[in-house]
């Protein structure tokens, strides 16, 4: 997997993609409209799906898979949210189903062949890029968090979604992700704390 | 902060992220204002988090190749619209089914090869193919067709087990393409697919067609996609 940093800002880019699919989807053409979603939302949601699964074979799989099911779905795209929010809550409910699935097969599968935890990105050797400290505490403590949680904190501050907004991904009610985004905010600060970093 | 207050924690945030304002107290307590400020920054250095995690560089063609694969079979499996009469008899008379305090069920997992974890419902060659069955007739047979022609059919035989009600097997997946588990079922005997004997172009088709006339039950899930 290769580890780089992208500056891209993620919120000015996709308004435009948002013009261009719809108007690609209006004119009938799938393949237009899921080329520029597939540019404008391909890094975000491997990152959301990264961030929840913790795996990279898995993340890659659902990842792709969840693209294949926009394809399949734009025909039925009903405008009554942004694409980006349809995107997302596509890739919510397929990671759902393959944490699932993997919970099923952790039933079967003998001990020792248990998923490996993922390792803290921050401590790879190929990353020779300059971060903060805290912001490489950050990274680790975000994997300590149970999938939901991060998932929804991700959607929040580094997607920028609305409590409303991330309703409609999750189908969860927008009281109880703000509860859980507000239980893991000490979570992660006792975590930064005890790496050292000062927030 | 030393902790003699802890109010901000326990209420304050959860108000905060609830749009909601906070009381008098928050703002003459110097524990409160300190965490505050605190938690500020930790959601300004959230917020400002960069990725660090980036998809395979060739994961669009591969999405591509995935949506050309799904459609390839559904324009080739018009058999699909003349079997739909039979298919709809077949799902009436497993919903009727007089011993059906069992439903017939066809489960799959792809494991990786390297690291024995679970994919999605696509593969590569090497994974393995868990496929998991339970029936509630006699007779149970599983079968995997690799782009419609048949690689695997089998009820007690290795690769598959039976125990009770549960058919399982693991299959190696050694060669790219679409592969398509299906369940077979019949408190009768069942008969060999006739693929077996006769080469078609399409062995599933006909091995379907023939399942269904002789009244055994069929059972499909999801098919992967080997790439």
């Amino acid at each position: 997997m290769v580890f780089t940093v992208r500056t891209a800002d993620a919120a000015t880019a996709p308004s435009n993609a948002e013009q261009e699919a719809l108007k690609a989807l209006e004119a009938g053409d799938l393949r237009v409209a899921l080329t520029v979603l597939m540019r404008a939302y391909g890094d975000a949601v491997y990152q959301f799906c990264r961030r929840t699964l913790r795996e990279d074979a898995l993340a890659a799989d659902v990842h792709q898979q969840c693209f294949v099911q926009v394809y399949e779905d734009l025909p039925r795209y009903s405008k009554k949210s942004s694409l980006r929010t349809w995107v997302f809550g596509i890739a919510h409910h397929r990671c759902l189903d393959a944490l699932k699935a993997r919970r099923r097969l952790l039933t079967h599968v003998d001990a020792g062949s248990e998923i490996p935890e993922s390792e803290d990105p921050s401590a790879r050797p190929e990353e020779n890029l300059v971060r903060s400290s805290i912001e490489r505490a950050l990274h680790y403590c975000l994997q300590l968090l149970a999938p939901a949680t991060a998932a929804a904190v991700t959607l929040r501050f580094h997607e920028g979604f609305t409590y409303e907004q991330m309703a409609a991904i999750s189908g969860e009610k927008a009281g109880t992700l703000q509860a859980r985004v507000a239980r893991s905010l000490p979570v992660l600060k006792k975590c930064l704390e005890a790496r050292g970093g000062t927030p | 902060m030393t902790n003699s207050c802890s109010r901000f924690e326990a209420e304050g945030l959860e108000r905060l992220e609830r749009g909601e304002a906070l009381d008098g107290h928050f703002a003459q307590c110097a524990e409160c204002r300190s965490a505050a400020a605190a938690y500020d920054r930790l959601k300004t250095a959230l917020t400002r988090l960069q990725p660090v995690y980036l998809p395979p560089p060739d994961w669009e063609a591969r999405v591509w190749a995935l949506i050309r694969q799904r459609e390839a079979p559904r324009r080739s499996w018009r058999w699909a619209l003349g079997l739909a009469g039979p298919l709809a008899a077949a799902v009436l008379v497993i919903a009727v089914w007089p011993r059906a305090e069992v439903s017939p069920t066809l489960e799959v997992q792809v494991i990786e090869a390297a690291a024995q974890t679970v994919r999605g419902v696509t593969a590569k060659p090497g994974d393995t193919l868990r496929l998991r069955a339970t029936t509630p007739a006699r007779h149970a047979e599983l079968r995997l067709y690799r782009d419609g022609a048949l690689v695997l059919h089998c009820s007690t035989r290795a690769p598959c087990r039976r125990d009770g009600k549960v058919v399982s097997a693991d299959v190696r997946l050694t060669a790219v393409g679409r592969y398509q588990p299906v369940l077979v079922f019949s408190d009768s005997e069942i008969a060999p697919p006739p693929s077996l004997s006769a080469a078609t172009g399409d062995g599933m088709n006909a091995d379907m067609e023939a399942a269904l006339g002789q009244k055994m039950q069929v059972q499909t899930s999801t098919a992967v996609d080997v790439f």
